[in-house]
């Protein structure tokens, strides 16, 4: 008897040491750690606008050059690590400008020079519609010459390519708005039909992504 | 079983390989913004005396007239849209721009309205040839001293001897013939005088 009585005791304990295990198990769980990983791809995006989308250079006399009132900041902002490229194209085979007459035919001729080697302004010797980097946040390239202004006779000019061809290029992450100031030029022959011309050219801004 | 281990183990690898090149699919990014260029040409003209602004007819006798193998070539460049014309002046009514002080040798009778083949005395001008539109009141000559040629005289205010119309690219040339007699009362001696050509742009 004293046997049984104390196996029943002995499953009692065990069964009493179990519970408490199984509660201490259970407080331990309550403590338990884990990590969540978080992951995203910031996708690359570019944004860009002009301080004008109008370039009026007014009445032209041949031989006189005119170069407007004040020339174009190009902003753009991009979250590309590589920086970005400016170009300007105006859809115009040969050797013609966007710039139209009003007959529809007649074209002002694109200045000769090309944007691999812009070239000075003569005044009353070089002709046609060029166009010039003035001023860049970002490294403006030397070929455009050592002027500081839209009107600045140190600036070199170049005629605006059909296809778009790069005028600048911002390499490099850059935080904020990266600003490319741009200028145009105009003359013409003296044979150049009279009246009023109008056209336009395309400026495109093309991230780096490599 | 076995293939859906493939296919985890497959996928296992793929994720690897991304991870150790970072190949991650980027579109290129671009904007445009387009500027309107605007100007307007000015009318524009210029008149040059290419060959020929000096004639020299050299001894004349009266009854014999004189042709000048030297033609006066007037070159013209304008962007006008509709063209331009020449006038003629000598700043005197029925005598020509020639004379010895105070006496002149008469204008050939033909007008510039209806210029006539040589006959009478005077000093007269008519357009020999032309790049753009030869008048046919000038006759059908082709040289300059053609003998189908026709002469005007040359009125003392500017009057429109040649029109041409439309616009030209380029120089716009007329050559013009040069001839004169005298009767035989005129005062011997040296004569000279000034003809002025006045380039006009037709605007409208």
């Amino acid at each position: 008897m004293d046997f049984k009585i104390k196996k029943v005791f002995f499953g009692v304990l065990v069964v009493g040491v179990l519970l408490v295990l199984e509660m201490i198990k259970l407080s331990a769980a309550k403590a338990a750690t884990d990590t969540i990983t978080l992951s995203t791809d910031v996708q690359t995006s570019l944004a860009m606008y002009l301080s004008s989308n109008t370039y009026t250079f007014g009445n032209l006399t041949a031989g006189t050059p005119k170069k407007g009132s004040a020339g174009i900041d190009v902003y753009v902002t991009t979250n590309a690590s590589n920086g970005y490229t400016l170009s300007i194209s105006d859809g115009v085979a040969g050797s013609d400008s966007a710039l139209l007459h009003t007959d529809n035919t007649t074209r002002i001729p694109d200045a000769s020079a090309s944007i691999a080697a812009p070239a000075p302004w003569v005044s009353g010797t070089t002709k046609g519609l060029g166009v010039t980097v003035y001023a860049a946040d970002t490294t403006k390239e030397g070929k455009w010459g050592t002027g500081s202004t839209y009107d600045d006779v140190n600036n070199k000019y170049a005629g605006v390519p059909q296809t778009a061809d790069t005028i600048h290029t911002s390499a490099g992450y850059k935080t904020g708005a990266d600003t490319t100031s741009i200028a145009f030029i105009v003359d013409v022959n003296p044979d150049q039909k009279a009246g009023s011309y109008s056209g336009s050219v395309t400026l495109t801004a093309t991230a780096v992504l490599l | 079983m076995k293939f859906l281990g493939k296919v985890f183990i497959f996928g296992l690898v793929i994720v690897g390989l991304m991870g150790i090149f970072n190949f991650v699919p980027q579109k290129v990014e671009a904007d445009t913004a387009n500027v309107t260029l605007s100007t307007s040409v000015l009318e524009y003209l210029s008149l040059s005396i290419t060959s020929g602004s000096t004639i020299s007819f050299g001894n004349l006798t009266p009854g014999t007239p004189i042709c000048s193998n030297t033609a006066t070539v007037v070159s013209v460049t304008t962007n006008a849209a509709n063209g331009y014309t020449i006038g003629l002046s000598d700043g005197s009514d029925t005598n020509s721009a020639m004379h010895k002080n105070s006496v002149y040798i008469p204008d050939y009778a033909g007008t510039i309205a209806t210029p006539t083949s040589w006959s009478g005395v005077g000093l007269g001008i008519g357009l020999w040839a032309a790049d753009t539109n030869k008048e046919t009141k000038y006759g059908t000559g082709t040289t300059v001293c053609d003998t189908n040629n026709k002469y005007a005289g040359i009125p003392s205010t500017v009057t429109a001897a040649h029109t041409v119309t439309g616009y030209r690219s380029g120089a716009d040339t007329s050559s013009w013939s040069w001839k004169i007699d005298v009767p035989n009362t005129q005062e011997t001696g040296t004569y000279s005088g000034t003809v002025t050509f006045t380039a006009t742009a037709v605007l409208s």
